[in-house]
């Protein structure tokens, strides 16, 4: 297949670009034809090497890789970066799964935050610090649990005031709702501001060089917090819409005690389809889908489950998925990321062994 | 122990009606069962700068006794107010919402006040207790997970919707509680060129993720044991997040 490069074909209709651009339209050039079935040329990485200002994305990086919020943060600092400014990332490390992955996100440039236990004092200090050297003329947070308290203490920290929970975000308007969600303020994007999570949309375009720059140095905080523990939390309490990994168990499933088992020794919490809880084999409060829970997990393992269009509503934002099941055209294994054709509970029996 | 609950005047989201806000009525609850730990001496003040607004006024028919207003015009910035107001009071631990419901809602306030008097502050609180000379704090944070936290006094804490209840109105508790009016601090707060606008709902992103981001990974026929390994080392690269 041929296809046209009007890029290539301008090129060569080019005369003098001094001192103004001249094209000699006459000119039919047989060079600014390419065959589309030569070798496809790696995406070119976008390097802003001069950038117009900086804007930042503040990010979690929790558990070393970017989840989707941290994506539409890196997206919406895109959006106010345009072409000619440079987006800064700063997180507490850099993905260790896939380095390229704050390039790919749109990010330019990366700044590591060292903070090895959890201190947002010391966070917010390292971020003040690293306005104080950069100028950005944006910062943008998550607006999530850690990411909105740590978006507080920069704003009191640097005196300004924080644009809380952008719905929308354009580069001349963001739109936050305010007075108990009856109103929305708009304005001009102010310099801190942090977004809702799944309103703005990550970036897509050609991934970007992210280049690191140095560490920022903050002086010591007052500690005035002075230890913190996370708690182990059962998997088996935590509601069923908030539980970052699931498991669920479909018609294809007979040994239900096993796979409750099998829940607890993964550390994920049990689900089932509407078929399983109609038949009482599972508690209908486990039920995933349009008329049960809808999910937020960040991974879905689907048990012989075909994936019927009223339980894929119920897993409509879930990013990861596994679906064993003996159907290869079974409708969840066009949606998994991992997608196994074997016995549900051969593969459960295995499982539960190596655990 | 001398506890100050931070209110600010809420509003109905479906009504617009003064409404108290019901994670300041959450910090009451919270104060009152952290006096039960504590001294008999231990007071608990509700603070508020602005007008006597209902819907601050009704946060003594739900334990709280005692209130301090002070008044300012609503629209002025109360942190000056409040900061006053802490250095005269001296309080131990200072309660808040995690976010407002009937201003501007950004949940700054607490951290700002925080830095005006250089106390530490943590976010999100469930549960509160006496450690010695410090206080320890869980934190409610997203997919059910808890964070305990120590904290030195004296100390600010916002608190979280997944708190215990707040006590039901009680009338007569209404009716008898003390205010104490005082005047403020007047400080107009900078005038903002934010628009306003009635709420719009707008759509959640969520096409993006109906298609498995990357190109999906299939196992015809594995034997059991493959497949289990297989399923671990995937779900492996998603958790603790
Ligand atoms: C109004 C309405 C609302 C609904 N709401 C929901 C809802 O909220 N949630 C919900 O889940 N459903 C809901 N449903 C039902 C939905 O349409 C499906 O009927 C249901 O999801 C099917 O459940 P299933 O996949 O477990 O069972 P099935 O459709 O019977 O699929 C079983 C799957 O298991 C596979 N299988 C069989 N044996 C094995 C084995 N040994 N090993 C591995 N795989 C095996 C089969 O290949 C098949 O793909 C709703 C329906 C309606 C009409
Ligand atoms: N005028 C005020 N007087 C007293 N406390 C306030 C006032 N405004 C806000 N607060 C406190 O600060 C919290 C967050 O408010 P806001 O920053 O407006 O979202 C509220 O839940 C109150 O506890």
């Amino acid at each position: 297949m041929i296809r046209r490069d009007p890029r290539a074909e301008r090129d060569a209709m080019v005369v003098s670009r001094t001192p103004r651009l001249r094209l000699d339209r006459t000119h039919r050039g047989g060079a600014s034809l390419t065959r589309a079935d030569a070798p496809v040329a790696a995406p070119t990485i976008i390097h802003i090497a001069e950038p117009a200002f900086l804007v930042f994305a503040v990010i979690e990086a929790a558990g070393g890789a970017l989840n989707r919020h941290d994506r539409q943060v890196i997206g919406a600092a895109r959006t106010l970066a345009g072409r000619d400014a440079a987006v800064v990332v700063l997180t507490p490390h850099l993905p260790s799964q896939a380095p390229d992955a704050i390039g790919t996100a749109g990010g330019d440039r990366t700044i590591t935050l060292p903070t090895p236990t959890y201190d947002p004092e010391r966070s917010a200090a390292l971020i003040a610090q690293a306005i104080t050297d950069h100028a950005p003329r944006h910062v943008v947070f998550p607006e999530s649990a850690d990411g909105g308290d740590l978006a507080r203490r920069v704003a009191a920290l640097t005196e300004a005031d924080l644009f809380a929970g952008a719905e929308s975000l354009t580069p001349t308007q963001a739109i936050r709702p305010a007075q108990a969600g009856r109103v929305e303020l708009r304005a001009t994007p102010p310099r801190l501001i942090s977004i809702a999570p799944d309103r703005i949309a990550p970036y897509h375009g050609a991934p970007h060089a992210a280049d690191p720059l140095p560490t920022p140095a903050a002086a010591a905080t007052p500690g005035g917090i002075r230890a913190a523990t996370t708690l182990a939390v059962d998997a088996a309490t935590i509601p069923l819409d908030q539980a970052p990994l699931v498991i669920a168990a479909g018609n294809g499933v007979t040994d239900f005690a096993g796979f409750l088992d099998l829940a607890r020794a993964l550390g994920a919490t049990p689900g089932a389809s509407r078929v399983v809880c109609d038949a009482g084999a599972l508690p209908r409060a486990l039920q995933v889908g349009a008329s049960g829970t809808v999910l937020n997990a960040e991974c879905y393992i689907a048990l012989g489950i075909s994936g019927a269009p009223q339980h894929l509503q119920g897993i409509g934002t879930v990013e990861h998925i596994v679906a064993i099941n003996t159907d290869l055209h079974a409708a969840i294994i066009a949606r998994a990321g991992l997608a196994i054709i074997a016995d549900a509970q051969d593969v459960m029996q295995a499982l539960r062994a190596m655990l | 122990m001398n506890i100050i609950v931070l209110l600010s005047a809420g509003r109905d989201p479906q009504s617009g009606t003064p409404r108290p806000v019901p994670v300041e009525l959450q910090a009451i609850a919270l104060a009152l069962a952290l006096a039960t730990h504590l001294a008999p001496t231990t007071t608990i003040t509700g603070l508020h700068a602005g007008e006597p607004d209902p819907s601050v006024l009704d946060a003594l028919g739900h334990g709280l006794t005692t209130l301090t207003l002070l008044r300012t015009n609503p629209a002025d910035d109360p942190l000056a107010t409040l900061a006053a107001e802490i250095d005269r009071a001296r309080p131990d631990l200072i309660l808040a919402g995690r976010r407002g419901r009937g201003g501007t809602d950004s949940g700054l306030l607490p951290y700002r006040l925080a830095r005006a008097r250089a106390m530490p502050i943590a976010a999100d609180a469930i549960a509160i207790e006496p450690d010695g000379n410090d206080l320890a704090i869980l934190q409610s944070l997203p997919r059910g997970a808890r964070r305990r936290l120590t904290l030195a006094r004296p100390a600010i804490v916002t608190i979280h919707e997944a708190a215990p209840p707040a006590r039901t109105f009680a009338f007569r508790a209404r009716r008898s509680g003390t205010i104490h009016e005082k005047p403020g601090i007047p400080a107009p707060s900078p005038t903002d060129n934010h628009e306003i606008r009635p709420y719009r709902q707008r759509p959640r992103l969520i096409a993006e993720t109906t298609q498995p981001t990357t190109a999906g990974h299939l196992m015809l026929a594995p034997t059991p044991e493959t497949a289990a390994a297989a399923v671990l080392a995937y779900v492996e690269q998603f958790r603790g997040r």
